[in-house]
């Protein structure tokens, strides 16, 4: 288990090297100048040499690269083009925002979905497993935005029931839950569909194998079966989607975060994006790309727990 | 298969369209009865705090909080028409615009125990325009002060090296005539970024969440009116769709809204506000550019614009053609163009310049209002023969590639773009000038003897002789055929019922200390 869980390490650390020096490379392709939007159309071109000399936009992409490394390293993202806050102070107070969506809609998903895959489970193809699949289906195929959209529109706007905007008060507990109810239904939904596809396939998977036979041959009930031999099998694919999905997650709240007016990575970077602001963009791609890596790490981790062949495999 | 394009402007449009469905069917009922809270006003703000310091000042997101929290010796009236008034003046005498005197309100105190608003900060708020170490981005707002001469502890001359017309239009009521504390400025580097340290204003600076709310709290030590809400929190929402949607839930008092909004907000329960915007939207044409360098060619894409139809278009009745950059009511305004649609002579100056069949390359932002007007020039333009294509990028790219110093800009053809101005002329003719090539002047139009006319204006006080200067020298743009005013647009607002809600007259920010709820 140590060696796995030192390859583990490793591979994660070069996954995240390699993605940050692709984003980094990537984003000072894009055209836009930071200082003319930074300093406003009326700032004169001394102004902008000076502004871009103060930031260290005036130096080559490999000095800028070798510096930004060197700070990464210390801790430090850089600073905010636009306001001069720590780049690091920014990202630490969206972070919260996007991580508790992301787990929240995940999390609800997770609670939903896979009851839903062992009910399909009863009886495969029967009527059951045909709503619950007819469900699943129509909300993988749902935009997330779009369920946005009406779930702002019918609880909101019409009946008034819930927040249209923010994060909520940040002492108060239940302001906080009311504003993140319509925003985690929004991302979590298609996720309730996928995870629950994903359990009844793998279960049925499981319970064609031949150990699933011994244990009936024992006369083990098939309820007490499926629960307590075939599902943590069939858990270890979902357990690997359900990592990916944290992941695509805290970038993909980005759409859900701009109509919910919320606060958060998504539309911190996208703001960034439109800015030209990088090192807030830097930042926020950083941050949201380690957190990537955990999870995708934390998820190998629990399948080794799980099923003790992958850590023998690797 | 074709697919929409999903991004993040054609989401907030569903749920524009989706929100208009309801208000249309008035499914909103009776449970969209706004009700603001106690005394606390919701409001949204266009963006969050960048930068607060009247000389480096980002946009109206920063100047509208900062109107409510600093003072200046006079301000604008919110209303619908371009006026000053007293506001940390006592007295206030303009009738030499050489040297204008001012005695300021007895009593007045910064916040955070600095002390009483005295003429020293008044000199050193204004003479700090001009010192090289701050290098102010707004120093030609007070480029022809000489300097602030303190006459006592309340009162002080404002001496200029010459006459500046914009100083009571633009200069001093707006954000550059903001009074700071020299004491707390001293104290802290000289220059405010986020934090004000000591302010005068109406309210005070009460907490900053970035990216979430900025909290203004009244401040009781003001001598002037006590504004009437105690605290008034600005939401940093960029988008005016998902504002407006937050406005139909019951989460904000007041927000701007999209033009294309407004028809469906008329007869509502909400109070609409619409206002002339100061701004201008324009076709510009590149005249270095080879395909464009011979101005009959120019001059038969401005003959093969119709304006009028572009702007009914766009904006059905909302918004009237625009007859020069100015906008109205502006003086300089102009009230015609001088080369208006002839497609008949549209098609005589192509066969004359040999450009049959030219193909031309239109780029704009990602304002879905140009891109309607872009649409309706291709298919004019179409009728006189010239194929154009239509490309859409995002401003940051497009004004990259106009400005790239190692020679983008010659592929640039024809663009449209919108700028906002202030409240003088002088701030529309800025941008075309020679010093604004490849800067902001995109079209590269320079003629010396018009920027000589161009600083004369700014020094000019008679106001008649000042507009006609100003027509003359929009007209002189128009002569070069690079130059196609389209529209100036309006500012459209929405606010609860029981609100009556204080705007500049241009629409473009609210008056938050003006802002009350009706008796």
């Amino acid at each position: 288990m140590l060696s796995f869980t030192l390859r583990q390490i490793l591979l994660s650390i070069c996954v995240l090297v390699s993605a940050i020096t692709i984003i980094f490379c990537l984003i000072y392709l894009v055209p836009g100048d930071p200082a003319t939007i930074a300093l406003g159309p009326r700032a004169s071109e001394a102004q902008k040499v000076a502004f871009r000399q103060e930031m260290g936009l005036d130096q080559s992409l490999l000095v800028q690269g070798w510096h930004f490394a060197g700070n990464v390293l210390r801790g430090d993202l850089g600073t905010d083009l636009l306001t001069r806050q720590p780049v690091l102070q920014l990202v630490m107070s969206a972070l919260p925002h996007t991580a508790i969506l992301a787990l929240t809609g995940l999390g609800w998903a997770v609670i939903l979905g896979i009851p839903l895959g062992c009910l399909s489970t009863i009886k495969p193809n029967g009527w059951l497993d045909r709503l619950i699949g007819l469900f699943s289906t129509s909300v993988i195929a749902m935009p997330a935005f779009l369920l946005a959209i009406y779930a702002l529109i019918i609880f909101s706007v019409t009946l008034r029931w819930l927040p249209a905007m923010g994060a909520g008060d940040g002492g108060d507990l239940g302001d906080r839950l009311m504003h993140l109810i319509l925003p985690a239904l929004a991302v979590g939904l298609a996720w309730v569909g996928y995870i629950a596809r994903l359990v009844r396939a793998s279960l049925l998977e499981t319970l064609q194998e031949n150990h699933v036979r011994t244990y009936r041959a024992f006369g083990i009930s098939n309820f007490r079966i499926a629960l307590r031999f075939a599902l943590p099998i069939a858990m270890i694919p979902v357990v690997a989607v359900i990592g990916v999905g944290l992941g695509n997650l805290l970038s993909g709240a980005v759409l859900v975060e701009v109509v919910f007016a919320r606060p958060g990575l998504g539309s911190l970077a996208q703001d960034a994006v439109v800015q030209r602001n990088f090192p807030v963009l830097l930042g926020t791609v950083v941050v949201t790309t380690a957190l990537y890596v955990i999870a995708n790490f934390t998820t190998d981790m629990i399948a080794a727990l799980i099923d003790p062949r992958i850590r023998k495999e690797s | 298969m074709t697919f929409t394009p999903m991004n993040r402007r054609t989401i907030l449009k569903s749920l524009a369209i989706g929100t208009a469905g309801l208000i249309g069917a008035d499914m909103l009922g009776p449970k969209a009865a706004f009700a603001i809270e106690g005394k606390t006003l919701k409001i949204r703000n266009d963006g969050d705090i960048r930068n607060i310091d009247p000389a480096m000042r980002s946009g109206w997101y920063d100047e509208t909080i900062m109107f409510a929290i600093f003072s200046s010796l006079i301000q604008y009236k919110a209303g619908k028409e371009w006026e000053y008034e007293l506001d940390a003046a006592e007295s206030f005498d303009a009738s030499d615009p050489m040297a204008i005197k001012f005695s300021l309100k007895p009593g007045m105190k910064w916040t955070n125990g600095h002390g009483d608003v005295t003429a020293e900060d008044v000199k050193y708020s204004f003479e700090r325009f001009k010192d090289e170490k701050l290098d102010a981005i707004y120093g030609s707002d007070w480029a022809a002060l000489d300097h602030v001469e303190v006459t006592d502890e309340l009162s002080g001359i404002i001496h200029m090296t010459k006459p500046f017309a914009p100083l009571l239009a633009s200069t001093l009521p707006r954000a550059s005539g903001i009074i700071v504390c020299k004491k707390a400025l001293e104290e802290n580097g000289g220059k405010i970024e986020t934090d004000p340290f000591a302010t005068s204003g109406p309210y005070t600076f009460a907490d900053w969440q970035p990216r979430q709310r900025i909290t203004l709290k009244r401040n009781p030590d003001f001598v002037g009116p006590q504004p009437y809400f105690e605290e008034i929190q600005l939401f940093p929402i960029q988008d005016k769709i998902a504002a407006e949607t937050a406005f139909d839930a019951g989460d904000l008092d007041c927000t701007q809204i999209q033009i294309s909004s407004i028809a469906d907000r008329k007869g509502g329960k909400a109070t609409l506000t619409v206002r002339p915007a100061l701004a201008y939207t324009w076709l510009g044409m590149n005249v270095e550019n080879p395909k464009l360098s011979d101005v009959k060619v120019r001059r038969a894409i401005q003959r093969a614009v119709n304006v009028p139809e572009v702007v009914s278009a766009t904006f059905g009745d909302a918004i009237e053609p625009a007859h020069g950059l100015v906008p109205p009511p502006l003086l300089g305004a102009r009230d015609k163009v001088l080369y208006p649609f002839d497609q008949a002579e549209a098609k005589k100056l192509l066969a004359e310049a040999g450009a049959e069949g030219l193909s031309l390359t239109c780029v704009l932002g990602m304002d879905s209002d140009q891109l309607i007007a872009a649409q309706v020039i291709q298919a004019q333009l179409a009728a006189v023969g010239i194929n154009l294509k239509v490309r859409q990028m995002d401003d940051a790219t497009m004004d990259a590639q106009m400005q790239d110093k190692n020679g983008g800009w010659k592929t640039s053809e024809v663009w449209i773009d919108t700028f906002t101005t202030a409240p003088d002329p002088s701030w529309v003719t800025e941008w075309f000038t020679c010093g604004q090539v490849g800067e902001w002047n995109f079209q590269r139009t320079c003629d010396e003897s018009w920027d000589a006319e161009n600083a004369k204006a700014v020094e000019e006080t008679d106001e008649t002789k000042r507009a006609k200067m100003y027509r003359d020298l929009q007209d002189k743009l128009e002569e070069t055929g690079a130059y196609v005013p389209l529209y100036h647009g309006v500012n459209a607002w929405i606010s609860a019922p029981e609100l009556t809600p204080a705007f500049t007259p241009d629409g473009q920010w609210p008056v938050l200390r003006e802002m009350a709820v009706k008796s």
